[in-house]
Formats: structure tokens, sequence, C-alpha cells
């Protein structure tokens, strides 16, 4: 019960986070932890499919997607 | 200043709507329960997500690869506009890391999807597990990926998607499309989960591979 409590609190905090940093790293860092944490609830709600497909596309391919996307940004910022 | 604010509107708006739409929800009702219990036998599986995902609905399955597919090939139009060459790392250590990682993921992707006849896993699970293998794969020796054949790789990438149609348009023959037979249904839906997890695969990894394309 307290678990829950605790991942859902969490859920939001880092919901907050993705949304509101202003560094875009740490905001895809959040994101990727965002995920992780979801498929924690997942589990929690007994959907261990979903946990999986949660962790490997949200945060995985997702989160390479999206740091790529940052270093790409960061490359064309120092070109000019 | 003026963007956050605008942020943070948007954000309490959507979060009002949200917890409108879960304050006002229709009540979990049993009965579909009931009602896919009840034609689990017909269904050629014993796992009540995967009967619902491969017979009950198979189009929706049919038509969420297909929108997957469709993904790819808009990634596939934008792609030559932002080649450049990725940041990547060649050492013992990853060489070690993907040598005893790789055969894991395979391993655990062809379990998760014989599971899936009979508890939680399936195709789509399965494949999202074997696209973070191929994105390491890419990651850490990109030099493989210069010799692939792109027309081979486009092929397998709707190769599932094909499969599965044809086998709708051959249960047309006999009555309703994507009705399959309750005698093959088990080894039916077994064949398409396995090509469904193959190209599922590669056009999950592709949509990195493609974004994340080296300088010839």
């Amino acid at each position: 019960m307290l678990i829950d409590i605790l991942l859902s609190f969490a859920l939001l905090w880092l919901s907050f986070g993705i949304v509101l940093k202003d560094d875009l790293f740490s905001a895809v860092v959040y994101f990727i932890v965002f995920g992780m944490i979801l498929a924690l609830v997942w589990v929690r709600l007994f959907a261990f499919d979903l946990a999986l497909a949660e962790v490997a596309l949200g945060s995985g391919i997702t989160g390479a997607l999206l740091l790529d996307t940052i270093a790409f940004i960061k490359m064309q910022k120092k070109k000019g | 200043m003026l963007y956050k604010g605008v942020l943070w509107c948007v954000a309490t708006l959507l979060l009002g709507v949200l917890f409108f739409m879960l304050t006002t929800m229709p009540p979990f009702s049993p009965k579909l329960d009931t009602l896919v219990q009840a034609d689990l036998a017909m269904s050629g599986v014993s796992h009540d997500v995967t009967a619902v995902l491969l017979n009950f609905r198979s189009l929706d399955t049919l038509l969420e690869v297909g929108v997957m597919l469709l993904a790819l090939i808009a990634i596939q139009v934008l792609t030559p506009h932002f080649r450049y060459k990725p940041f990547t790392h060649a050492s013992t250590i990853t060489d070690m890391y993907i040598a005893t990682l790789l055969p894991l993921i395979v391993l655990s992707a062809v379990y998760l999807l014989l599971a899936g006849t009979y508890k939680s896993g399936g195709a789509f699970v399965a494949a999202a597990l074997l696209a973070g293998g191929i994105i390491i794969l890419k990651l850490t020796k990109p030099k493989l990926f210069l010799t692939l054949e792109k027309l081979h790789l486009r092929f397998l990438s709707a190769f599932g998607l094909l499969f599965f149609a044809t086998i709708g348009i051959l249960s047309l023959i006999e009555g309703v499309f994507l009705q399959y037979p309750i005698s093959y249904a088990s080894i039916v839906i077994l064949m398409i989960e396995a090509l469904l997890m193959l190209s599922l695969a590669i056009i999950l990894a592709s949509f990195f591979i493609h974004a994340v394309q080296d300088l010839e």
C-alpha cells in the first residue's frame, strides 16, 4: 500500500520534472526514469507484459531516440 | 516566463480533463471478462490477453502493425535530411558486454513469444526486447549495419503485416476475415506471432537506425 503511494508521488514528481526542466538532458533522464517507475506501477497492477513493453519501448527506445535528438541538436548548434 | 505560464495552464487543464474522465468513467464491468473466458477454448490459446489480441480482436492488431509500418515509412522519407555521424564507442568492454547480453536478449524474446500462448507475453513485448538488442548492437558495432541490404530490410519489416493480411484473406475463403478455423487456430496464431515479432523488432529498431545514420 505504502509503496503504491510512493510510486504515484514519484510519478507525479518525475512528470513535473519532464515538463519543467530547462535543461533538455535532465528532462530526458527524468523521462527515462519515469518510464521505469511506470513499469513498476504496471507490475503492481499485475500487467507484466505492459511493464516489459513500457521499459523496452517507453524508456529504452524512446529514451535512446531522445538522447540522440539532443546530440543532434547540440551538433547543429556547434555548426552555427 | 510567458511560455512557462502557458505550459502550466495547459498542464493544469489536461490534469482537470483527465480527473473529470477518471471520475465519470463507467464502472468496470466483469461482463467482458466472462465473454472472453467463455470463448477461450475456441481461440487456440489459453491466455486471455493473447486470445483477445490475436483472435477475437485480431483486426485491431493487424491495423496496429500497419500504423507502425506507416510510421517507419514516414521516418525513412525524412531521414535523408538528417544524416550525421553518430557517437559510438567500441572497446573490449562493450564487445564482452554484447557477447553476453545479445544471446540472453534473443533467448528471452523467444521465451516471451512462446509464453504468450499461456501467460503474459507475446509478439509485441518480444519484439520490443529484440529491438533493444539490435539498437545496442548498432551503438557498439555500427560497421555491421553498413553492409545491410536496404531492400531486404524493407521486405522483412513489411513481412509480418503481409503474412497477417494473407492469413486474413485465406480465412475469407472459409468465412469471415481473420477468423481462423478452431483446429488450426493455435498454430496459425503462433506463426503470426513469430513473424510479427521479427517484423516489429526490425521496424522498432529501424526507427532508431534510420534516425542515426552514418555519414558515408
